[in-house]
């Protein structure tokens, strides 16, 4: 992939995209990105305060690496969590309420040609062929909102698109990227 | 201020009418007696206690005498709080109350003074009201005022002054002179007993151009009632002490202040004789609480429970100090009161944080506000028992109480393949630190990505609270935190691909040190786990090839290089994507985010201890004594009884409570052996050590 500077971005934006067009491919990707990562950043963490019972639906479904290794990774101040509904259920039944604030979040492409086996992915055209990292820094309350005390967290995530936003001709709702790994550290 | 209350028409058959005649909107009031005195502020509104209505007992400081001594003297009555009798707490105060009280051989459903000392104090103030009953003010300096050249000698500018000025402009009732005389310089003016402090906080006023003095030279009823008793003069803030300690369960750790009302002690000098009394005496009250205690631990240690029950309150307005001075408190009895609404107790709505149990039953709220067991579990996460319900379990109250994680913090998750992590972890810190230009060429290629942003809010590590934090200028032009870099081109610049933007981006950052891993663990977090789906570098899978995931969480200083000081330390959270690929070990780093924030410590990532304050399940049985025939039928002995004596014995033995105690326990829990056993665990810290079976 070619580097995007600001003057190269600035004059895809102005002049058209037919002759970049690997820079056509970054920029598209990138903005995707960005979009998709804050979009997540946006929902995933409302619902961990006050939307539990969706929480399950973040994450790519239950299933294997090639190895045997169970996906969804989902790492929680080192332990492992082993499916997406122990996730929600952790969340539902046991944590008390918790409040998130996103002070800094970061996002990478990690694969920008990715089609998960077995599907066929979507056009390439849409630029949703692509594993995204993103990266988040910011402060929770747990408990009590007003006698909490700020702990200050680092999360991060592998998302994957859906595969049945992929497929998804019906103009429903659907999630386009999917948790497959996640590791979050209380750090402060 | 005060709502004028009616004449009196009869001490008793007023009174019992008090809350609905006088609707008021809080405050304690006493029952069964005369008229209800009402704060609009929904101050604190006790009835004061006297048959005489508004010539009732009252006075401050030194004009207090014999009456309070004779109510210290009724404190050895079997009903005072300082019973020797040992009670549980942290299960259910009025159950606790009872308790005592069954203890002592007596029928009252509460602890008060008794009757018979208020029947005495009756007795003397009994006289109908007259103008024996008013308080007599002098005024002095106005003489010196303009007015005294008019005719009369601006004595009745005066008066109507005094008149005006005291009669609050919001309430319809005036307050009125009932009678003067001068007494060379000074008037002397007799006012109601309700009036005196209005007239009172006139001194200093200034009355055409002359500054008034003023000062109660006579409160009527008091000195009535001293005349025939002797001459000590105990302070008000001494005749609250002995009302507090007369009311404090050292046992129990219970501090009752029910029916407060009614004490005799406290209606002798005059505390309900006014609203604007009344509404000093709670805080007073809660004020001397603080006073006697020099820690607010010594406090929360000695003050468990507070029993607010059968005070008529409307609202906790004329209380809502008790959340000041007993913020830790456990247990609060808000039982038989007139709380209606939600609204009602509003001000306690943050307060209270490690509330365990609390008890709202016989309030207009059960009928009026059908959900609100709902709201007020949500309003407290700490309580477990509403109404001596429970109503939640004691990890999840615990957990809300220390805002503690269903799961502990755990070391790290470090689930590597072939060390290549804690490889690649190894050389890359140090060749951070020393060769950057090395260390990119070693380990990125065309494709791989890093981005840095800065979080300038993050929280940071307490003991750096006071010190000035460093500056980030060296970092923003390069910072990525997209919360923050909403133009677009600057979110593409900001992002380094390949060898040399890479290598450009990371050698115009400030040169660092990072703590040796090996010598320094503590301070370093790091965590991988394999991921699927990295690119593959022979483009042969689409789905791609398998990979590791790198998490490192750590500090740094920064180096001045001219002088070899560190200028600046920071915390980081540093992410690797490991795949595979040209560089050393066969790896390539395919993305790398670093987050910089303040300097915030390493405690946060130490492993928790193991699970230390969780309850053991199977607890081992206590070796008790059963007497014979005990829990057995036998002659005259119901059914029932034996039943009671069978479950006695298993919380006995369980629990190692004698059985005495465990029947008393279970009685409170209404014969429910689980329910007991549960308040058992509540409340056997507090528990004397003769609860317990010898061992």
């Amino acid at each position: 992939m070619a580097t995007l500077t600001a003057d190269t971005a600035t004059k895809i934006s102005t002049e058209g995209l037919s002759e970049f067009s690997d820079l056509r491919d970054a920029l598209f990707y990138r903005l995707n990105v960005i979009s998709a990562a804050g979009l997540f950043v946006d929902t995933y963490y409302p619902a961990l305060s006050s939307s539990r019972a969706d929480i399950a639906s973040f994450y790519m479904p239950a299933s294997a690496m090639p190895d045997g290794k169970p996906l969804p990774v989902i790492v929680y101040n080192g332990n492992v969590i082993p499916d997406p509904t122990a996730m929600q259920t952790l969340f539902q039944e046991q944590m008390p309420e918790a409040r998130y604030e996103i002070q800094d979040y970061d996002c990478q492409v990690l694969n920008p040609h990715y089609i998960a086996e077995g599907t066929q992915g979507s056009s390439p055209a849409s630029g949703k062929n692509m594993t995204i990292l993103v990266t988040v820094s910011g402060h929770v309350k747990f408990g009590e909102p007003r006698a909490a005390t700020m702990r200050g967290f680092s999360e991060n995530f592998v998302l994957i698109p859906n595969p049945a936003a992929a497929t998804n001709t019906r103009g429903k709702h659907i999630k386009g990227w999917l948790i497959q790994s996640q590791n979050f550290r209380l750090v402060v | 201020m005060l709502q004028q209350p009616p004449p009196p028409t009869g001490p008793r058959a007023s009174g019992r009418l008090a809350s609905s005649r006088f609707p008021s909107r809080g405050g304690i009031q006493k029952r069964n007696t005369t008229p209800a005195r009402v704060d609009k502020d929904g101050d604190l509104v006790m009835d004061q206690a006297g048959p005489n209505g508004r010539a009732s007992v009252r006075g401050r400081g030194a004009a207090i005498r014999g009456s309070a001594r004779t109510q210290r003297n009724s404190t050895s009555d079997p009903l005072g709080a300082r019973t020797s009798r040992p009670t549980r707490t942290g299960i259910d105060p009025s159950a606790i109350q009872k308790a005592v009280l069954r203890g002592m051989g007596s029928s009252e459903t509460a602890p008060r003074g008794p009757k018979s000392s208020l029947r005495n104090v009756r007795g003397r103030g009994s006289a109908r009201p007259t103008d024996e009953a008013w308080d007599q003010i002098t005024v002095k300096g106005f003489r010196q005022s303009k007015a005294a050249a008019n005719p009369g000698g601006g004595i009745s500018e005066l008066i109507a002054f005094l008149e005006r000025k005291a009669t609050h402009p919001d309430t319809p009732e005036t307050v009125k002179i009932k009678k003067s005389r001068l007494e060379g310089d000074a008037l002397i003016i007799s006012v109601r007993p309700e009036d005196t402090s209005k007239i009172e906080r006139l001194n200093k006023f200034q009355f055409a151009g002359a500054t008034l003095d003023i000062e109660v030279s006579r409160r009527k009823t008091v000195e009535a009632l001293a005349s025939n008793a002797d001459s000590e003069t105990p302070n008000t803030i001494e005749i609250l002490k002995s009302v507090l300690s007369r009311r404090y369960n050292t046992e129990a750790k219970l501090l009752d202040l029910s029916q407060l009302g009614s004490d005799p002690e406290l209606i002798n000098i005059g505390m309900f004789s006014t609203s604007s009394r009344e509404s000093k005496f709670f805080p007073a009250l809660m004020k001397i609480c603080d006073s006697i205690f020099t820690t607010a631990h010594a406090k929360e240690e000695a003050i468990v429970s507070v029993s607010l029950a059968n005070n008529a309150l409307t609202t906790i307005a004329s209380v809502t100090t008790l959340s000041q001075t007993f913020p830790a408190l456990k247990n609060l009895d808000l039982s038989n009161n007139k709380l209606k609404t939600l609204t009602a107790l509003e001000g306690w709505r943050w307060k209270f944080r490690k509330l365990d149990q609390l008890l709202l039953t016989g309030n207009p709220i059960e009928s009026v506000v059908p959900t609100y067991k709902d709201e007020i579990m949500k309003w407290y996460p700490t309580l477990t028992t509403l109404n001596t319900v429970r109503i939640r379990s004691l990890e999840d109250a615990r957990a809300a109480v220390n805002g503690k994680l269903p799961i502990p913090v755990l070391g790290p998750s470090f689930r590597d393949e072939a060390a290549i992590s804690e490889t690649f972890v190894k050389q890359f810190f140090p060749a951070y630190d020393g060769d950057r230009t090395a260390l990119v060429n070693g380990y990125y290629d065309a494709q791989s990505t890093f981005s840095i942003s800065v979080n300038l809010s993050a929280p940071h590590a307490a003991e750096i609270k006071n010190h000035k934090l460093p500056g980030w200028e060296a970092y923003l032009r390069k910072s990525r935190n997209l919360t923050k870099i909403t133009h677009t081109p600057s979110r593409m610049s900001r992002l380094y691909t390949g060898t040399e933007s890479i290598r450009d981006g990371f050698t115009t950052l400030p040169i660092t040190r990072h703590p040796d891993i090996m010598a320094e663990p503590q301070k370093w977090c790091i965590e991988c786990h394999t991921i699927p789906g990295l690119p593959d570098p022979t483009g042969q899978s689409s789905s791609g090839v398998g990979g590791l995931m790198v998490m490192v969480h750590g500090e740094f200083t920064e180096i001045d290089v001219s002088t070899g000081q560190s200028t600046a330390m920071r915390s980081f959270d540093r992410t690797f994507v490991l795949g595979p690929g040209g560089g050393a070990g066969g790896i390539r780093v395919a993305c790398d985010t670093l987050v910089l924030r303040q300097y915030g410590g390493y405690d946060a990532w130490q492993p928790e201890e193991e699970n230390p304050t969780s309850i053991p399940t199977a607890q081992a049985q206590h070796q008790i004594s059963v007497p014979a025939g005990f829990a057995l039928s036998g002659p005259g002995k119901t059914e029932e009884q034996v039943q009671k004596e069978v479950l006695a014995v298993e919380l006995s033995k369980g629990t190692g409570m004698t059985l005495e105690y465990s029947g008393l326990c279970l009685e409170q829990c209404g014969w429910n052996l689980e329910g007991a056993a549960v308040s058992f665990e509540q409340a056997k810290a507090t528990l004397p050590a003769e609860a317990f079976v010898t061992s």
